[in-house]
């Protein structure tokens, strides 16, 4: 083979890697005590800035428009699980979990609820029938049994249409 | 703005979803060469070297260090940048500090992204807050179909308007020598038929996965007049963050969008946008982004958008072209993507994009980044210094 065509039909070498490394991210003292509550008791919480009065969910230390210190645990507004669905997406095409590495089972649909309190909430629905589903829906917050939850926004299993 | 600064080199690499013929460096030094090229300059004309992509999508850090060489940064001052998405959009904004600051008088920025290396869809969902976001969110394609969804239903376009946006794209990037996707698409059918992916979100509703480098050379006012034949001045720019979002309360987070413009608007006396600016390069994402985001830039009414697609008027031939590069949906290297809309903004200014150059006069463009969290950075340049 001639040098001029050796270097046309040049193959491009790559080289492969999975990485795989440990981590341990730190919830922090707001996130923590309301995943520890989720876990624990079942309970689903939101902090109130006391400047501008809305409610932050998950609590943070801080409110991100005011920037001054929200109060802690118990100074927090417990929250009953409820509300009334404002839009959703199906999801038909497979997706990776970033937290697992695995493809999520597809289809299912991810919604956004406005809960009775006045804050939003992004999660599952159990509904996959999305007929099923219009703006103001009213649903309510399913957890997993005691025994199973880990103190993860998972254990909340899925948001299920409340039958009135 | 105290100090005024030009752009006064533009360089791409070619773009495709694989580049194995160079690696990370050498695809970098692509665009570097061709910077310098565009401007009629070598490494010893430039003072310092910024650079930046977006982080996780290849695996490989601390890039800066190892560009080194191919960049010409050696011995030079320069640091690194990574915004997420915006990335390449805040690249030129750090090109513009830094010459405007007086400390250096020509800035090189460089931009790329490899996303063939590595999983770039992955990379996006691991952005998210791992502890709450990562379990719970759908990612881009998620909070781009509800951009698609809430637009049919609060003004009443259709899904062959997103189409329409599409068949635009395309035609612009079959034109442009450095685009990505090439598709030739024919009818909104073709479109249509694409797999669903969120509805009413389609494949071809969405940008690729690229592979390819962007690098601009920025000067200060005086030395831009004695190196430059063709300086494109920088008019304005502005970098607009909000509240990191754990949940949502605005179906279509429109906030950062509209500020951006509405500052930048403000700031240089642009009452009328559609009339005082000849045209955009802006990041859409999808299809849907694009309907959507120029009414939150102000070239329109709310709702009017989609009737404007429909009469052609964001055409490279039309009133007010929208990306006659081809967009983001074409091509979309992602630590490159915000600066290519500035490059592209600058040769459409001077006159000399090629193939797919608008037909109308070009004096004044508006370009922007978009990001996570509905991050924005939008520029303003112009052909004159008035």
């Amino acid at each position: 083979m001639s040098k001029a065509k050796e270097k046309e039909t040049q193959e491009y070498l790559g080289l492969s890697h999975v990485l795989n490394l440990s981590f341990n991210w730190s919830a922090g003292p707001y996130l923590g005590k309301w995943l520890t509550e989720l876990r624990d008791n079942g309970k689903l919480w939101a902090s109130r800035c006391p400047k501008c009065q809305r409610l932050l969910l998950p609590p943070r230390i801080v409110c991100g428009i005011c920037h001054i210190r929200t109060p802690e645990w118990p100074d927090w507004l417990q929250l009953s699980g409820k509300g009334k669905l404002l839009e959703w997406e199906k999801v038909v095409a497979p997706q990776m979990n970033p937290s697992t590495g695995k493809i999520e089972p597809e289809p299912y649909i991810h919604g956004n609820i406005l809960l009775d309190e006045g804050v939003t909430f992004q999660h599952y629905l159990e509904e996959q029938d999305e007929t099923k589903l219009k703006e103001g829906t009213r649903v309510e917050v399913v957890l997993k049994p005691r025994e199973e939850r880990q103190g993860l926004v998972t254990d909340i299993l899925y948001f299920r249409i409340v039958e009135e | 703005m105290s100090n005024r600064v030009a752009i006064i080199g533009v360089g791409q690499t070619y773009h495709a979803s694989k580049r194995p013929d160079v690696c990370i460096t050498e695809l970098c030094n692509e665009a570097v060469r061709a910077a310098l090229e565009d401007a009629e300059l070598t490494m010893k004309d430039i003072d310092a070297v910024v650079t930046g992509n977006m982080e996780l999508f290849e695996g490989r850090y601390h890039q800066d260090l190892w560009q080194v060489d191919y960049i010409g940064s050696y011995h030079k001052p320069g640091f690194r940048v990574t915004t997420g998405g915006t990335t390449g959009g805040t690249l030129a904004c750090t090109a513009f500090y830094c010459a405007t600051s007086g400390q250096y008088d020509v800035v090189m920025s460089v931009t790329f992204e490899k996303q063939g290396e590595g999983d770039s869809r992955a990379g996006l969902k691991i952005v998210a807050d791992p502890i709450w976001d990562r379990w719970i969110t759908t990612g881009a394609i998620g909070t781009l179909a509800r951009l698609g969804s809430w637009y049919m239903k609060e003004y009443g376009a259709t899904e062959e308007h997103a189409a329409l946006v599409r068949l635009k794209a395309d035609r612009n990037a079959c034109l442009n020598p450095h685009s990505h996707l090439k598709l030739h698409l024919k009818s909104v059918e073709d479109v249509l038929k694409s797999e669903m992916l969120v509805p009413p979100l389609r494949r071809l509703d969405m940008c690729p996965a690229s592979e390819g480098a962007c690098a601009i050379i920025v000067a200060s006012e005086q030395k831009a007049r004695k190196l430059s034949r063709k300086p494109v001045w920088v008019k304005d720019w502005v970098e607009v963050h909000n509240e990191t979002r754990y949940n949502r309360g605005d179906p279509v987070s429109l906030e950062n969008l509209e500020k951006a413009a509405t500052t930048l608007f403000r700031r240089n006396g642009i009452t009328n946008p559609r009339r005082d600016i000849s045209m955009a390069e802006i990041y859409e994402p999808a299809t849907w982004a694009e309907l959507v985001w120029f009414e939150a830039f102000q070239f329109c009414q709310k709702g009017e958008a989609y009737k404007l697609v429909e009469k052609g008027a964001t055409e490279r031939d039309g009133e007010f072209p929208v990306n006659p590069s081809g967009g983001v949906i074409a091509t979309n290297p992602i630590g490159a993507t915000g600066m290519i809309r500035v490059a592209e903004a600058a040769m459409q200014i001077r006159g000399d994009a090629g193939p797919h150059q608008v037909t109308r006069e070009v004096k004044r463009t508006f370009t922007t980044a978009w990001g996570g969290s509905s991050w924005t950075v939008a520029h303003l340049l112009s052909k004159t210094l008035d």
